[in-house]
């Protein structure tokens, strides 16, 4: 009895014509996907910095140095540094 | 359309953005109209920098227009760093997601901002203002050894080198340094006579006024010789003679008529100078740009400032 009621409910389905959109829908479903894989490994790394004092300095004086870089050239146009 | 997702605002991570790119620590935190100003900061530098170059040298233009907004710059970077880390604490966890809140967005922006400032002050060395660090002292008692000069590059259409002009070009011969710094005394079609310490542009001597021994402590330590103020066409300047350590002085005899597109270029310690007596009159096509101010002295800051005034 229950499959018969589930055939029938299969043949009814297999009648119906997707919507237009569903390749759209899927693809975005995808893309979002995809964001929030980037989003949770970018989470996972903040989360093990974060748990190490001595990384989250590192990270910090990292940061520190590359973003002094237009500084250091200024300094080098300016002729208080050689290199 | 901004999302509805609850995300904790860390202050590592807001400092650490800030560190990379000004600004972005505080588009971390959502703060987007108070990040931008700060991210785009820089441009305050080639901006002023320029507006100095387009108007006579003044110390108020030296200290306004250019060593300003450099230190601007610098305390912009530190205060974004600071506020980024308050806000994020303010913030907490009740922060709602923006859509401008992806890692794609932060590294573009922080990857841009270390290209653009160094663009910037590459492009203000090319065409504005070039620093230079004066490492003898064959311009002393103007400029001395060490003293760090801004010439400007950003010059008129059709602008000549003046008498009087300290300018910088480019050496001639192909051995000692790339460039030298040196004063304007005759321009093309002027007969230049060196006699002594005598100096005859067109058969007429300069005016020397000797400059008394106890007033050149101000000028430095460095400043040695016989120091007078030379007068040529309106412009005065200070000049040493007698400076000659190691007993050899330069040229003392010599004539020569400037030819056409040529300028003729002196140092202003005329006894240890390797200038036009040697390598000749110099090409217009050789001049780099004119000095207009020591920004950095090497001893004496009395110094500081304006050194290519009309007067």
């Amino acid at each position: 009895m229950t499959d018969d009621f589930y055939n029938r409910w299969l043949a009814q389905r297999r009648q119906e014509l997707p919507p237009s959109t569903l390749p759209d829908e899927i693809m975005k479903r995808v893309g979002e996907l995809e964001q929030h894989r980037q989003a949770t490994r970018w989470l996972r790394l903040i989360q093990r910095v974060e748990h190490s004092r001595v990384s989250r300095w590192a990270v910090c004086g990292g940061a520190l140095v590359v973003g002094s870089l237009p500084f250091l050239f200024l300094a080098y146009v300016a002729r208080f540094v050689n290199f | 359309m901004a999302s509805m997702i609850k995300s904790r605002r860390i202050p590592w991570v807001a400092l650490a953005l800030s560190f990379l790119s000004a600004g972005v620590g505080h588009i971390y935190c959502g703060r987007i109209a108070k990040g931008l100003p700060l991210y785009f900061a820089w441009i305050l530098v080639p901006l002023c920098v320029t507006a100095a170059a387009l108007g006579p040298p003044s110390v108020a233009s030296l200290v306004l227009l250019v060593l300003l907004p450099v230190l601007s710059v610098i305390i912009v970077y530190f205060y974004a760093a600071i506020d980024a880390v308050r806000l994020a604490h303010e913030i907490g966890s009740e922060y709602t997601l923006r859509d401008y809140n992806r890692a794609a967005v932060y590294w573009l922006l922080i990857i841009v901002h270390i290209i653009y400032p160094i663009g910037l002050i590459a492009g203000v060395r090319g065409m504005v203002y070039e620093a230079f660090l004066v490492p003898a002292s064959s311009m002393s008692p103007t400029i001395l050894n060490g003293d760090r000069i801004l010439v400007r590059k950003l010059l008129p259409m059709h602008y000549f080198p003046d008498r009087g002009d300290l300018i910088v070009f480019r050496n001639p011969e192909p051995t000692g340094g790339t460039t030298f710094v040196k004063r304007v005394v005759a321009v093309a079609g002027d007969h230049v006579q060196m006699d002594g310490s005598r100096l005859l542009i067109n058969g007429r001597e300069l005016e020397r006024e000797r400059v008394p021994d106890e007033s050149l402590r101000i000028l430095g330590e460095e400043v040695t010789g016989e120091v007078s103020y030379e007068v040529n066409s309106a412009r005065r300047y200070l000049v040493a003679y007698e400076d000659t350590p190691d007993g050899t002085a330069a040229d003392r005899e010599f004539e020569i008529t400037v030819p056409e597109r040529h300028v003729f270029v002196l140092g202003d310690n005329r006894d240890r100078s390797n200038d036009s007596r040697n390598f000749g009159a110099i090409h217009i096509g050789d001049v780099i740009g004119y000095v207009d101010y020591i920004y950095w002295p090497s001893e004496s800051w009395t110094r500081f400032g304006v050194v290519n005034a009309g007067d």
